[in-house]
Formats: C-alpha cells, sequence, structure tokens
C-alpha cells in the first residue's frame, strides 16, 4: 500500500500562498519567508563540506561564514560567539546541560515557572545529576519579579535562565533587569529568546547566552543558534569533529543555517520600525475589540507584552473544542492546552499564574505576525464569537465573569 | 489524514437536538473526570419508546459531536434497542474516531445506558452541569 505523502508538490514559498488558510499560530511556528526560501535553495546548490579544503568546500565554508556574520547581527554579537543548532531546544540544552558539565554538575541554577518545556526539562536533568535548581514563580500578571529572581541567587548560583517572552501569553519579562542581578552576583545570565527573535531587538539583551530558533521569525525548521560569549566555555553536547569551532560536532546544515540568515537579515529593519510595530498593536487591539463582545473574557498578560501573541480565556468552554470549530472554518489558533486519550494536562504557564485547571484549558492563543491582515483579524475574531457561543450553547454554560487580568478591547 | 469524520465534523458543526427538556421523563448524567467531558440526556418516554430527546455536552469536540448524533439515534427508538449502543456501536455511528478520541464512545455509551436504567429504575440525575466560572 502506499501512503499518499501530506507534504505539497508544489514548489511555492508558503509566505507568498497563506490565503488557503488565516493563519494565527505565529508563536508555533511562521510560514517560511521568500528570502529563507531562496537562500535554502542556494545552500542546496553550495554542496560542498564546509570543512573540506577545496574550491567546492571553501564556496560552502565562505557562505556559512556570511550567514554567521548575518545571524550575529541579529543577535548583536561578534559573529565569533555564534553557534549554530539543531534548533532552538538544541541551543537552549547546550547552554544549560553545556554550563553545568564542565562543573561536573554541581552548582545553582535559577529559572523560572513559565519557561518553555526545553528548559524545564533540561533543569529538570540537571537536577537529578546533582544540580541545585530554584525555580521561581510568575507574578498573576505573567512576568518574573526581578527582585524574586535576585532573592533566589547565591553565593554559588553559577546560571540564570530566563526566557525574553512567554510563548503562550506574550508577556515580555524584565530580562535586563535581571541579567544586571545575575551578572551582580557572579552568575551568567541565559535568555531563551526564542520566541522575540525576529520580532524584538535582542541585540541589546547583554546576556551572555541567548538561544534562537529559525522557524519562528521565517526561517526553516530544525535550524537554530545560540550565542555564546568568548568568556564562558561550554561542553559540546554533539561530539565529534571540530565544527562550529569545537562547540557543536556535525557538518553544518547549510541550506537551513543559509535560510536562517536570509530570515534574520528580512527581520532586522522591521525590529526598529515604529510602523511595523503600530501595526502589530493595531491587530492586537481589533481583535481584542471583537472579543470584547462576549462576556466571561480574560486576556492573559498585561503590558508588556508582545503584541503578536494574545492568550484568552473564555469561560463556559473548552479552548481544544473552540479551536476545532476555528480549524472547521479554516482558521488556525493554538490552546494553552490539549486532551489527548484523557490524559490532559493544563497549561504549566498558566497555572503557574493562578488559572485553575478549567480556566486553562479554556484558553486559546491567537498569535500573528508580518503576513497577517485586518481582514484576517476580523475573520478570525467574528469566527471566535460564533464559536464560543455555539460550544457555550450546547453545554448550557454560560459567560460567567471571570477574574480579570487584562480586559478584550482596551489595549 | 483529517483527524474527524465527515460525520463528526457534520455533528459538531451543525448539533441536532441541543438543549434540555424541563419537565423530561428521565434524565442521565455522565462525565469523565480524566478529561473532563460531560453529557446530560434528557428525554420523553412513551409506552417504551423515546419520543424525543435533547443533549447537553462539554469537552472536546468528538465529544459533543457524539452527543449530538447519539440522539438522533435514539429518538424514536425502542428503550430496549438503546441499550444496545455500546461503544463499538457508538464508534461505528460515528464514522470512526481517532484512537485518542475513543473514550468519547465509551461515555456515550455510558450515558445511552444510563438513560435506560434511570428510567426503569425511576431516578434520574439531576446534577447540573455546573458553570467553569
Amino acid at each position: 500500500m502506499t501512503t499518499r505523502s501530506p507534504v505539497p508538490a508544489d514548489p511555492r514559498c508558503p509566505a507568498d500562498d497563506l490565503s488557503e488558510f488565516v493563519y494565527l499560530d505565529y508563536a508555533a511556528t511562521t510560514p517560511l519567508g521568500r528570502e529563507a526560501f531562496d537562500a535554502i535553495g542556494r545552500g542546496m546548490r553550495l554542496f560542498g563540506n564546509p570543512s573540506s579544503r577545496h574550491s567546492v568546500g571553501q564556496a560552502a565554508h565562505e557562505a556559512l561564514g556570511t550567514a554567521r556574520a548575518q545571524v550575529a547581527a541579529l543577535l548583536g554579537c561578534p559573529a565569533g560567539e555564534v553557534v549554530f543548532t539543531g534548533g532552538g531546544s538544541e541551543a537552549i540544552n547546550l547552554a544549560l546541560r553545556g554550563t553545568f558539565a564542565p562543573r561536573h554538575w554541581r552548582g545553582h541554577l535559577v529559572t523560572t515557572a513559565i519557561e518553555h518545556s526545553a528548559v524545564l526539562e533540561s533543569a529538570a536533568a540537571l537536577r537529578r545529576r546533582g544540580v541545585d535548581v530554584t525555580i521561581v514563580p510568575p507574578e498573576p500578571s505573567g512576568h518574573v519579579d526581578p527582585d524574586r529572581v535576585a532573592a533566589a541567587l547565591r553565593p554559588d548560583t553559577v546560571l540564570v535562565s530566563v526566557m525574553h517572552a512567554n510563548n503562550e501569553t506574550g508577556a515580555v519579562q524584565p530580562v535586563r533587569e535581571i541579567t544586571e542581578r545575575a551578572h551582580a552576583a557572579g552568575a551568567l545570565m541565559h535568555v531563551d529568546a526564542v520566541q522575540t527573535a525576529g520580532k524584538l531587538p535582542i541585540d541589546t539583551l547583554d546576556a551572555d547566552l541567548v538561544s534562537i530558533s529559525a522557524h519562528k521569525f521565517g526561517g526553516p525548521k530544525g535550524v537554530g543558534a545560540l550565542r555564546l560569549a568568548a568568556h564562558h566555555t561550554v561542553e559540546p553536547l554533539v561530539c565529534g569533529g571540530g565544527q562550529e569551532d569545537g562547540r557543536r560536532a556535525g557538518t553544518e546544515n547549510l541550506p537551513g543555517v543559509l535560510g536562517m540568515a536570509a530570515a534574520a537579515t528580512a527581520a532586522l529593519p522591521r525590529l526598529h520600525d515604529r510602523s511595523y510595530r503600530q501595526q502589530q498593536w493595531a491587530l492586537r487591539t481589533r481583535l481584542l475589540r471583537h472579543l470584547g463582545a462576549l462576556d466571561g473574557v480574560r486576556v492573559n498578560a498585561t503590558d508588556p507584552v508582545m503584541a503578536e501573541t494574545v492568550s484568552v480565556t473564555f469561560a463556559g468552554v473548552r479552548g481544544d473544542t473552540v479551536a476545532d470549530v476555528l480549524d472547521m472554518h479554516g482558521i488556525c489558533v493554538s490552546t494553552g492546552s490539549a486532551c489527548h486519550a484523557g490524559q490532559d494536562s493544563p497549561s504549566h504557564v498558566l497555572t503557574a499564574m493562578g488559572l485553575d485547571v478549567e480556566q486553562a484549558r479554556a484558553t486559546l492563543r491567537f498569535s500573528f505576525g508580518a503576513g497577517t491582515t485586518g481582514a484576517d483579524i476580523d475573520t478570525a475574531g467574528r469566527a471566535t464569537v460564533a464559536a464560543v457561543e455555539q460550544v457555550r450553547r450546547v453545554s448550557g454554560r454560560s459567560g460567567t465573569p471571570l477574574a480579570t487580568v487584562g480586559t478584550a478591547g482596551v489595549r | 489524514m483529517a483527524r474527524f469524520s465527515p460525520t463528526v465534523v457534520d455533528h459538531f458543526t451543525n448539533p441536532r437536538n441541543s438543549g434540555e427538556i424541563t419537565d423530561a421523563d428521565v434524565r442521565a448524567f455522565v462525565g469523565n473526570p480524566v478529561c473532563g467531558d460531560q453529557i446530560l440526556l434528557t428525554a420523553r418516554v412513551r409506552d417504551d419508546v423515546v419520543t424525543d430527546i435533547r443533549f447537553q455536552a462539554f469537552g472536546c469536540s468528538a465529544s459533543l459531536a457524539v452527543a449530538s448524533l447519539l440522539t438522533t439515534a435514539i429518538a424514536g427508538t425502542p428503550l430496549t434497542d438503546v441499550t444496545g449502543l455500546d461503544a463499538t456501536r457508538v464508534e461505528q455511528l460515528a464514522g470512526g474516531l481517532a484512537p485518542d478520541q475513543r473514550h468519547v464512545a465509551a461515555l456515550g455509551a455510558d450515558v445511552a445506558r444510563r438513560l435506560v436504567d434511570n428510567f426503569r429504575q425511576g431516578t434520574n440525575d439531576d446534577d447540573p452541569i455546573t458553570c467553569a466560572g
């Protein structure tokens, strides 16, 4: 029996062909941008091994160097501080595990309860090996208080790891203040910038370690980078050849790296473009105005928050059910939790912020980007209101008011 | 591959018989404490035949669809036949369910059986589907 591939044979660039759907799940992944699409094609033709001495290999080597400089520009660091990885999770693992491995798994790590699982699972693995780990809880607003992080610091704290913005709520964390406190205490700082790279400036983070992932900003999947400050060394997770200056073995994924570099270069101009940021805020405000027609709506983060990420809890519904209704209308959003085979777990982020299990399950995440239009927002907003009303109707439940953090309809 | 059968999509997007019969002859309520799915059936019964039935459901998409299609299967059906709606039959009525949705077939079969048992025993499930608030 032959299985039909779900991969389209049509070689059109995804970012040029979004009309089939209203895609509002940019926080999960972004459509491959035109620049990255073209660069990947160039990378496929550069078949030489970047480590080869001959001219074919050197062509690949030069392209790799150019790409490294482009990614360094996004990170705001010298090119030599960029380590290419197999994605954001690998970059995070290299930052955390790579820091503690040479210290024989001793010392203290401070992180927060709202981190991505790549950080929390790495922290759990470190704890099993003997590292002390302190998990700082967030405030109900979705933000981590720098003073609480500072209070967790100890003389043996080796590393502090805090995300730049939360992937579920969009809450932008005070990483600058936290970095200052970490450095003052003699600790290193890692910032998980996977959710903000290409969307907010990350070139001024001043952290020792910064993780990014290409597919979150118009690049391909399976490639990421770690900014590794020159004054810090890590033990590689992947051993073998001496690629990446001995920090990550394995022949470089040249098409992927070139795609990420092109996406980084394409993103740079909009990072400080006031009109682009205003456009994203206008889309957010527009969506919240639509959702404000419903009773029992809670917006799960206050300012500072990424305009592009809107986490909303609707009383009296299940988020996955509403997401399925929207999916049947060609609108792609995500939930804060999922129910699979009767074994569901509510979002650790939302529950850490104080939402109960029902509220966490009643949450949708809308996330948009450069390809999103006002018409997309209107379509999704109207469909969401109708879907929530339908699901409430068949359950006999109402939109009982929820404790409000943010308010729909108001920026 | 589609996550849902055409039947599930149809009942999910156009639910039949939703609501509650306030002066019902029998009420049956079943909830899954693990994933939180809940189905409430209210029905009128004449001469051991279900003449009218409504549902309220809270849970995943498949559970809402199963509640709707259950009512279409039960309406006009003798109680003796309703008891034959086991999980396998409910899954067939749904046009198939993915492995992670099959617990919904069991939930549907449970509430159908409970409807018959409650009617015969003269009992009702009066637990309201409480608001998530």
